[in-house]
């Protein structure tokens, strides 16, 4: 299946869940990561068990402290 | 066509007559001059006068040959004003007529 | 209140977009803006309100100005290390715009006075360096019914959103709680965000264009890439939700910073 990941279209095997495309990925800290699939939030608890099909849109948001 | 003064009317042509008759007979609300500035502060001082006014109220405009009054009209014109009269004062200015358009 | 000519001259780049004339500078010179954080972000943000004609700038900032600030505060010159931030920030701001009356405060933002704070501005950067504040102006803002500006950097990368009031999503939709202290870096700087901020507080007085209400904008440097990421309310938001949790602001524990900021 085909994924968008911020934009870029990519491929990856069927069945993926948000949890495992933090993991092929190479997301930093997926435990403190804004997941957001066709615009809605993922909660982390939902992340194992949210089977992402082909043609999501999928955006990582990510803590930015700085600032100063 | 000449002003009782001698200025001549450079009225662009396709100002509509009803424009210009009515131009006649009413007075301007409020005046400027923007001899005093060069490019872009003549447009700035124009607008801000007009600006000021009601819809439909007329601002006179005292404005230099050249830059001034080839930018200045066109300038309000842009911004939904309507040109109302430019009248050659045959001593290097012009007085412009501006009738303010809805905002 | 008519302007001199000085005024009109200061501004005219303003007045003559269509957009903005004499009656969104007038909006301008009328409005207040609170700042919190007079640093990376604060600083290009504070100078370009300040030229643009906001009449009144609050800043808020608790730390003196370090030489290693100097790389991307612009706000502070090399004579105004060891001044506080406020101070140094203030005679900037003087220097570039007598007309802006300058309000500062030389402390932290904390739960405390967070709402009275806010309250007296029409609109607020959040400049600040960490979550703990982060959250805590979000809260305050929701709280208090006030737009803000959202601004998050890490080295080359940037984020930027803007909450209105009743409208959302607010910061806490997007990322719900703060990370625990040192969880994720933080505390390293860049500097294009913090004019983009100042252009969404001027669109918000005057009333023009389209805020990045729903979006978070985000910034690669070293791509030069932008993107607007939609963002949608959280229904169980525990601040701007239906339900909230949180109806008064709480303070959250800092993270240290081993660099000095």
């Amino acid at each position: 299946m085909e994924l968008f990941i911020a934009g870029e279209k990519k491929s990856f095997e069927d069945g993926l869940s948000v949890s495992k495309l933090l993991e092929v990925e190479k997301v930093e800290n997926p435990l403190y990561v804004t997941v957001s699939v066709n615009e809605q939030f993922v909660d982390q608890q939902q992340m194992p068990g949210r089977i992402l099909k082909d043609g999501d849109q999928i955006e990582f948001l990510y803590f930015m402290g700085g600032g100063r | 066509m000449t002003d009782e003064d001698g200025a001549k009317d450079v009225t662009p042509k396709n100002v509509a007559s009803k424009n210009v008759a009515s131009a006649n007979f009413s007075e301007p609300q409020a005046q400027v001059d923007i001899t005093d500035v060069g490019c872009p502060m003549t447009v700035v001082k124009a607008k801000v006068a007009i600006e000021e006014l009601q819809e439909g109220d007329i601002l006179a405009v005292t404005l230099n040959d050249g830059e001034p009054v080839e930018n200045v009209p066109r300038s309000l014109k842009d911004e939904g004003h309507k040109v109302l009269k430019l009248i050659d004062n045959q001593n290097g200015t012009y007085r412009l007529l501006v009738r303010k358009g809805s905002e | 209140m008519a302007f001199t000519n000085e005024q009109l001259e200061r501004y005219s780049r303003n007045i003559i977009l269509k957009e903005v004339s004499s009656k969104g500078q007038k909006k301008l010179n009328d409005a207040k803006v609170l700042i919190i954080g007079a640093g990376g972000l604060g600083a290009p943000a504070a100078m370009y309100l300040a030229a643009a004609g906001v009449g009144t700038i609050g800043l808020c900032d608790a730390d003196a100005v370090d030489l290693s600030n100097l790389q991307r505060q612009i706000i502070h010159t090399t004579e105004d290390v060891g001044k506080p931030k406020v101070q140094s920030a203030l005679e900037t701001i003087k220097a570039l715009n007598p007309d802006v009356e300058v309000e500062t405060l030389q402390g932290l933002v904390v739960a405390d006075n967070i709402l009275s704070l806010v309250e007296q501005y029409d609109f607020i950067i959040d400049g600040t360096d960490n979550f703990p504040a982060k959250f805590l102006i979000n809260d305050g803002c929701v709280i208090a019914k006030k737009p803000f500006s959202h601004a998050g950097i890490i080295r080359f990368q940037g984020q930027l959103t803007t909450y209105l009031p009743d409208q959302g999503p607010c910061y806490r939709c997007i990322f719900v709680q703060p990370p625990p202290p040192d969880a994720v870096p933080t505390c390293r700087q860049a500097g294009v965000i913090g004019s983009l901020q100042a252009m969404e507080a001027i669109k918000f007085i005057v009333g023009i264009g389209t805020l990045l209400n729903g979006s978070l904008l985000t910034y690669d440097a070293l791509k030069m890439d932008f993107r607007k990421i939609k963002v949608h309310r959280r229904p169980d938001c525990a601040v701007c939700g239906p339900n909230p949790s949180i109806t008064a602001p709480v303070d959250y524990q800092t993270a240290s910073c081993d660099l000095k900021t």
